[in-house]
């Protein structure tokens, strides 16, 4: 239960990040006529925010169900990534892995990868639990208030986010330079990738991911570089 | 027309990727080489997330955003509270939007 606690407190900023993002998804499902409980069901099942507003894109724009699912396996592929490396730090995740594995998102993932020590599946839980109850509420919020956000004001709030990243990486790469070499080179590739458009961005991300981990093994086959102290066994 | 076949869809597609890792990976199993691998994902995935996305956050204002990422990263310099670099990447892109 202590655990737990820990785990809502730090997953607060998380909720305040995510609570405003999820508001312009719940204003622009409720401009593109998709119901309340649709979009609140997309937020409560789906539970992954960037592919959720490609769904609202490609739904618009006509495409048939089986495509924008495809296009959701690709996009959230990453997760995979994440879910493995997560899983590898705990020592063991019980019979709440089917609970903690649903809850891991981008946000949550980073700030419990880059806990000091290996996370508990309770502190994951509590975690997970603020995270979530942030992307439901900015969700029917936004939809029940409906309207629209100035473009500037809703890359404002979406920026929270990235600066939540940054004020997640930002103590590893003073930690290591390892670290700080393995989040550049991701970056660089991930960047190159985007820019010539050279596979879909499912594939870029999960491309990057891989090719920058790949660098740090060559990098620290002396010590893990970055958050992998601590790590179990 | 409902869109529930769409939302099931997009659920198991996007829970699947998550729970497999979770059920199947135990870290003392794995060769040290690996092991390795898996311990730089969030650095790489945190590099990954930033970039390029953050810089296009505001469509068009790249430079806009880019100030908005630094000030971010400066703060979270001398802070260890992740509010902070939020507070500081979402109040300066508001604040320079006026100025650039």
């Amino acid at each position: 239960m202590r655990d737990f606690c820990v785990g809502l407190r730090r997953g607060l900023p998380v909720l305040l990040g995510y609570f405003p993002v999820a508001l312009a998804f719940g204003m622009i499902a409720g401009n593109a006529q998709v119901p309340l409980m649709h979009a609140a069901g997309m937020s409560a099942f789906v539970y992954a925010g960037a592919s959720q507003f490609m769904a609202l894109n490609l739904l618009i724009a006509g495409l048939p169900t089986a495509e924008i699912v495809l296009a959701t396996l690709l996009l959230n592929f990453r997760h995979f990534l994440m879910s493995a490396a997560l899983s590898a730090r705990m020592k063991r995740v019980g019979k709440l892995a089917p609970l903690v594995a649903f809850g891991i998102t981008d946000e949550t993932f980073a700030v419990a990868a880059t806990e000091p020590t290996a996370p508990t599946p309770t502190f994951l839980l509590g975690l997970e639990a603020a995270a979530y109850v942030g992307w439901l509420s900015g969700t029917a919020l936004g939809h029940a208030l409906g309207g629209v956000l100035p473009r500037i004001l809703q890359g404002a709030l979406g920026m929270g986010l990235y600066g939540l990243f940054i004020g997640i990486l930002v103590p590893e790469v003073r930690r290591s330079w390892r670290a700080a070499a393995v989040a550049a080179v991701s970056a660089g590739i991930h960047w190159l990738l985007r820019h010539f458009a050279v596979m879909p961005p499912g594939w870029s991300i999960i491309a990057a991911i891989v090719a920058g981990a790949a660098f740090g093994v060559i990098l620290g086959e002396a010590k893990p570089p970055a958050v992998g102290r601590g790590t179990a066994g | 027309m409902s869109l529930w076949p769409l939302i099931l869809g997009m659920a198991a597609v996007t829970y699947v990727p998550r729970l497999l890792p979770m059920v199947f990976v135990r870290g003392e199993r794995l060769p040290r080489r690996l092991r390795l691998f898996l311990a730089c994902i969030p650095c790489a995935a945190l590099g990954v997330l930033i970039v390029p996305g953050g810089l296009y956050a505001v469509e068009g204002r790249m430079l806009l955003c880019g100030l908005s990422l630094a000030a971010a990263f400066i703060t979270a310099w001398f802070s260890r509270n992740l509010l902070i670099p939020m507070a500081a990447a979402v109040l300066s892109l508001l604040g320079l939007s006026y100025v650039l």
